[in-house]
């Protein structure tokens, strides 16, 4: 239903997907015009000036050091996060003992902020790549534990008692039959936790690194450098844009072809 | 409808390995169960011919499905014990299997369904599984993941997966109940050509007597524990379900259903 071009609510007909993505932008842009309006110049600069400065950071080459900084850590941080979480994730799915076990860790891990970690693993790792790396795959595990201990559950009995009846190995029952049936559950553990690895190194960096985006905005506040802020602030969110949509809906859509009616295809 | 699809068949392309025979040794089953111990049935003995078609019938809770489970290796009898036997003598038998539900993969298309279960073969290609879904008449649907089929399609696609094993046995639990009764009707047909085409011995469950009577050679009643009825179906094929040799036959076989009490 994602393609339909029409849909109706309460009676208001609202325009092709298209239209309302840009629709969306726009009154976003608006908002902050009107926020650059009311606040001064330097504390809350407009779109077109904030993008110049953004455009200058990328000239000079300052960006691509920070940024790359940044994506850096978070790569790390994102797959430690998927490796622990997973490992943890499919234990509690395939075990009431393992199960058992874990479920302390993932319910306390949940509730830890991640400034909490990140001051921690600063104390312990130094200004090293392991400080916000560390603190990232602390606080993004449990996401991604909990998400795939569902998808392990949500295997359905029937196809494993059809693959045993047709004498189907383990190794094949895990390739074609549970680790598909989990990809909805894995895939949505991953996108939650690329989207709060993000985050989570951006804070880690604040305090925990001398270079990146996160230290890049401290720095620029306590400067009063307010504009440069926003500049940076832009350029994070055109890379994380980037990636999303030259690399994980991509991905998303391949591995979900079989169900392309599927209800997440609305986020599309 | 038939027709059409009997023009796609190219059986002569399946090699079929010949039908096996049945042995059921004094088999019993008991299951432990918080409320004591449960005995579904007790020393039964049965011997069954290759290539026959037999219908196992009973009702709800007679223990139809504990049985197919067994026969399938799927659950362990709590006495006695299944052969089979080719017709060289050997025991080596493939078994086919279809479910109540199609049970296919929803990620992968027919064809890839297929594939699934020949994991112990080296020789297989994708044009093997093809001529088995030549065979149900699926031939425009190779492709298709199973949402993209309906009910009865679906179905076709676990039978032609069980057929593609080349099963000495096919063993198939109400496969037919969950369809609607054109659908179903459409299916027994193609079910009784296949097996006319390919030599096999099926044991098919079933609770209707209607279905029993017109896909079977041999008609055993589960009931009490035991099987207590046994009849060999004398109508010829193919089977007109509204000839009176049919309906005479379902008189005798219904009567006999019912004689024993719950
Ligand atoms: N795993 C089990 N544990 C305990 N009891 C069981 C188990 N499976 C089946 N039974 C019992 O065995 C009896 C036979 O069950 P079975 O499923 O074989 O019946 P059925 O003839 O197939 O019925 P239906 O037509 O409803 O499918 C029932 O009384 C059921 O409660
Ligand atoms: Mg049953």
């Amino acid at each position: 239903m994602a393609t339909s071009d029409k849909t109706a609510i309460r009676g208001i007909r609202l325009p092709s997907s298209l239209t309302a993505r840009i629709f969306g932008i726009l009154v976003g842009l608006a908002a902050w015009m009107l926020l650059a309006a009311v606040f001064p110049n330097n504390l809350m600069p407009f779109p077109l000036e904030t993008l110049g400065l953004a455009w200058g950071l990328v000239e000079s080459g300052v960006a691509w050091r920070h940024l790359g900084a940044t994506l850096w850590r978070t790569l790390w941080g994102f797959v430690g996060s998927m490796i622990l979480g997973t490992a943890i994730g499919v234990l509690m799915g395939v075990n009431n003992y393992s199960r058992r076990f874990f479920t302390p860790y993932v319910v306390i891990g949940l509730s830890i902020p991640a400034i909490a970690w990140a001051a921690v693993t600063t104390l312990i790792f130094g200004f090293t790549l392991m400080g916000p790396v560390g603190a990232t795959v602390l606080t993004t595990f449990p996401y991604i534990a909990i998400n795939v201990w569902k998808g392990v559950e949500s295997i359905e009995n029937d196809l494993v008692d059809m693959s045993k009846a047709f004498d189907i190995t383990r190794p094949r029952m895990l390739a074609r039959l549970i680790i598909p049936s989990a990809a909805p559950f894995l895939f949505s553990g991953f996108r939650f936790g690329l989207a709060i690895s993000w985050k989570i190194v951006t804070i880690a960096e604040i305090f925990a690194a001398s270079s990146g985006v996160g230290y890049k905005l401290m720095q620029t506040y306590q400067l009063y450098q307010f504009e440069t802020a926003w500049a940076w602030a832009i350029l994070f969110i055109i890379v994380i844009l980037i990636v999303e949509y030259g690399f994980v809906k991509p991905l998303e859509r391949r591995v979900f072809e079989y169900r392309r009616d599927a209800d997440f295809a609305l986020l599309g | 409808m038939s027709t059409k699809q009997s023009e796609s068949v190219s059986a002569e392309s399946i090699d079929s390995q010949s039908a096996a025979s049945i042995h059921l040794e004094n088999l019993g089953k008991t299951f432990d169960t918080k409320e004591g111990t449960e005995e579904v049935f007790s020393g039964i003995d049965l011997d069954i011919e290759p290539g026959t078609f037999v219908c196992l019938l009973g009702k709800s809770g007679s223990g139809k499905s504990t049985m197919l489970n067994i026969v399938s290796n799927v659950l362990e009898p709590t006495e006695g014990r299944v052969v089979f036997r080719n017709r060289d003598g050997s025991e080596d038998v493939n078994l086919g299997h279809v479910f109540q539900s199609p049970r296919l993969l929803p990620w992968n298309t027919c064809v890839q369904n297929i594939e699934y279960v020949h994991e112990n073969n080296p020789d297989y290609e994708d044009s093997h599984a093809k001529r088995y879904l030549d065979l149900v008449g699926l031939k425009n649907h190779y492709n298709k993941y199973p949402t993209q089929l309906s009910g009865g399609q679906q179905q076709r696609v676990g039978i032609a997966r069980a057929l593609s094993i080349d099963p000495g046995v096919l063993l198939m639990d109400e496969p037919f109940s969950n369809l609607d009764e054109i659908t179903a009707e459409g299916l027994r047909e193609e079910l009784v050509r296949v097996w006319q085409k390919l030599d096999k011995t099926v044991f098919f469950v079933t609770h209707d007597m209607t279905e029993a009577i017109q896909l079977s050679d041999r008609i055993l009643m589960l009931g009490k524990g035991r099987i207590y009825g046994d009849l060999e179906n004398p109508l010829d094929r193919p089977r007109e379900l509204d000839s009176n040799e049919f309906l005479e036959f379902r008189q005798k076989a219904i009567r006999l259903f019912h004689s024993i009490e719950d």
